[in-house]
């Protein structure tokens, strides 16, 4: 058989499939990814080493800048592992904001997974534009409510930082039930598209038990068909009382990993629906919270949320000061991507491409 | 074989392109129109057409001013200053005590500020408030902003003066 020498290239950083500052070194054989090796660190700010001399709440601000894509529900786990720590209680009605807004976070996440991904496929910016336009909606909400649509830093250790303005309710649902007309749209456009078939079924297979051993979580897992759920797990906040299902895929390549994203899209509208309708009045925040943040136990906590993008978790630590003794975030794009390798070697290069998009990261978090 | 696929998604694309003539979405008498179903072209042509902002938006800093007396409302408490994660606010006071002390200086590092709103929240005298300014850039390398900057900021966009409330 004819040899031929392999050749090593350097995807990225700047290349605009990587969705931000990543490197990936690939040894080429011909067209086939041989090896593979993710290099990342270009975006590293130190938010970890930051946090230790910043206030319990001035530490919400910088986990916005984590996941830009989704603010709300990073700022939620931050909060939820300060809250652990500091033995803070949460109002009934901050609960339901919160779920609303981490809910609709993860709409706004899945619909740019999707669109990215056929960004990537070469299905020019038609439907990941279609898809910003839903997100756009969901925006101005979000601005609507606490003054800002990417850097929320809206959810606080204790609750929520303001009430949802006049008219928000009949708005969201109105939004809501708008996108559940626009999935479908979606999902008739693109799921069952020839040219997308072709290019995603049995690429890129991440089989269940490689994605358990790299300790894969959220969208990802699912799609190689583990039902494993956070918000079922743990059941915090209040997810108990909503009635919604982990829907999984079994195959685990490229387009199981798409059609999670459309099947989880469903999911967290109904679960809109229900929290929508059955939201209570009161108080947004704790009483006691800014006190006790201004003496905070000498403790650690580990707070975890399922985040759009699969297990996110802060670990703090508190030496009884005002600030975080320690702060550890855990990513889940930076975890998502270890299997990178396992799932492209042997694939062609072009599919390499396809695969990253797959999984959907976002390099704020990655590299923190 | 993939006329079907392309022929779906070409149809999405026409009733959109129709869609953007015949829809409503954009800007009618100063309001965004959010209505969903209204469907229609949601490009908003930047410099000639400007989405109003919503009353919480989080612009830049301005200081607000006492309605009868026309001087700043800051008493140079400081507690914006502890509140401020980057280290941006500066404040000092005359010689006045309590509340009737009055902020003779007050700089404001705009190009430090991360528009977190954590000073507001932190005010208890309705001194400063974020306005609705996001048309920040300047030519100038260190943009500060002293006390009279931000009582001239606060002229031009407290809505409390004009008439509109803010509801909070
Ligand atoms: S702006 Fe408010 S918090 Fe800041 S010094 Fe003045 S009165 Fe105190
Ligand atoms: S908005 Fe945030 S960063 Fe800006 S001055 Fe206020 S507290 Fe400081």
């Amino acid at each position: 058989m004819l040899k031929t020498e392999s050749i090593t290239l350097n995807l990225g950083p700047q290349h605009p499939s990587t969705h931000g500052v990543f490197r990936i070194k690939v040894e080429l054989d011909g067209e086939a990814v041989r090896d593979l090796e993710p290099v990342m660190g270009y975006l590293h700010r130190g938010i970890e080493k930051i946090s230790e001399d910043r206030t319990y709440v001035q530490v919400v601000p910088l986990t916005d800048r984590l996941d830009y894509i989704c603010a709300m529900t990073n700022n939620q786990a931050y909060a939820m592992a300060v809250e652990k720590m500091a033995g803070i209680k949460v109002p009934e009605r901050a609960e339901y904001i919160r779920v609303i807004m981490a809910e609709f976070t993860r709409i706004i996440n899945h619909l740019l997974a999707v669109g990215f991904l056929w960004n990537e496929l070469g299905a020019y910016f038609t439907p990941l534009l279609y898809c910003y336009r839903e997100r756009e909606r969901i925006l101005d909400l979000f601005e609507k409510t606490c003054g800002s649509r990417l850097t929320c830093n809206y959810i606080r250790p204790g609750g929520v930082s303001l009430d949802l303005p006049e008219g928000f309710i009949p708005e969201a649902k109105k939004l809501t039930s708008h996108l559940k007309t626009f999935t479908d749209e979606l999902n008739t456009m693109l799921t069952k598209n020839e040219i997308f078939i072709s290019r995603t079924v049995d690429v890129g297979i991440l089989p269940a038990d490689l994605a358990i051993n790299s300790s894969i979580t959220g969208p990802m897992l699912r799609a190689s068909g583990v039902p494993y759920d956070i918000r079922k797990v743990d059941n915090y906040s209040i997810y108990d009382r909503f009635d919604f299902d982990v829907p999984t895929c079994d195959h685990g390549d490229v387009w199981d990993r798409y059609y999670q994203h459309i099947l989880e899209i469903y999911q967290s509208i109904r679960i809109l629906e229900q929290a929508l309708d059955t939201i209570p009045d009161g108080k947004v925040m704790g009483r006691r919270a800014s006190r006790s943040l201004r003496r905070p136990p000498k403790d650690e906590a580990y707070g975890r949320i399922e985040s759009p993008k699969g297990e996110l978790g802060f670990y703090v630590v508190g030496d009884g000061s005002k600030n975080p003794y320690r702060l550890r975030i855990r990513p889940p794009s930076m975890i998502n991507l270890s299997a990178l390798k396992e799932m492209c070697e042997g694939q062609k290069i072009q599919d390499l491409i396809v695969i990253l998009g797959s999984v959907n990261i976002v390099l704020g978090e990655v590299d923190r | 074989m993939y006329f079907q696929g392309l022929a779906k998604g070409l149809s999405v694309t026409l009733k959109h392109f129709i869609q953007s003539y015949t829809g409503k979405t954009g800007i009618e008498d100063g309001e965004r129109i959010t209505e969903p179903s209204l469907g229609g072209m949601f490009t908003v042509e930047y410099p000639d057409e400007k989405l109003p902002m919503y009353p919480r938006f989080r612009g830049a800093l301005m200081h607000l001013r006492d309605p009868e007396t026309g001087e700043a409302n800051c008493t140079a408490c400081g507690l914006c200053i502890t509140a401020c994660p980057q280290d941006c606010l500066t404040v000092e006071g005359d010689d006045g005590k309590g509340k009737d002390r009055r902020a003779e200086a007050f700089t404001y590092g705009l190009s430090e500020c991360i528009f977190c709103g954590l000073c507001v929240e932190a005010c208890n005298f309705e001194a400063i408030e974020m306005s609705s300014d996001y048309e920040l850039s300047s030519s100038e390398r260190e943009i500060v902003w002293d006390l009279e900057r931000l009582l001239a900021q606060g002229d031009k966009y407290d809505r409390r003066q004009s008439g509109e409330d803010e509801e909070k």
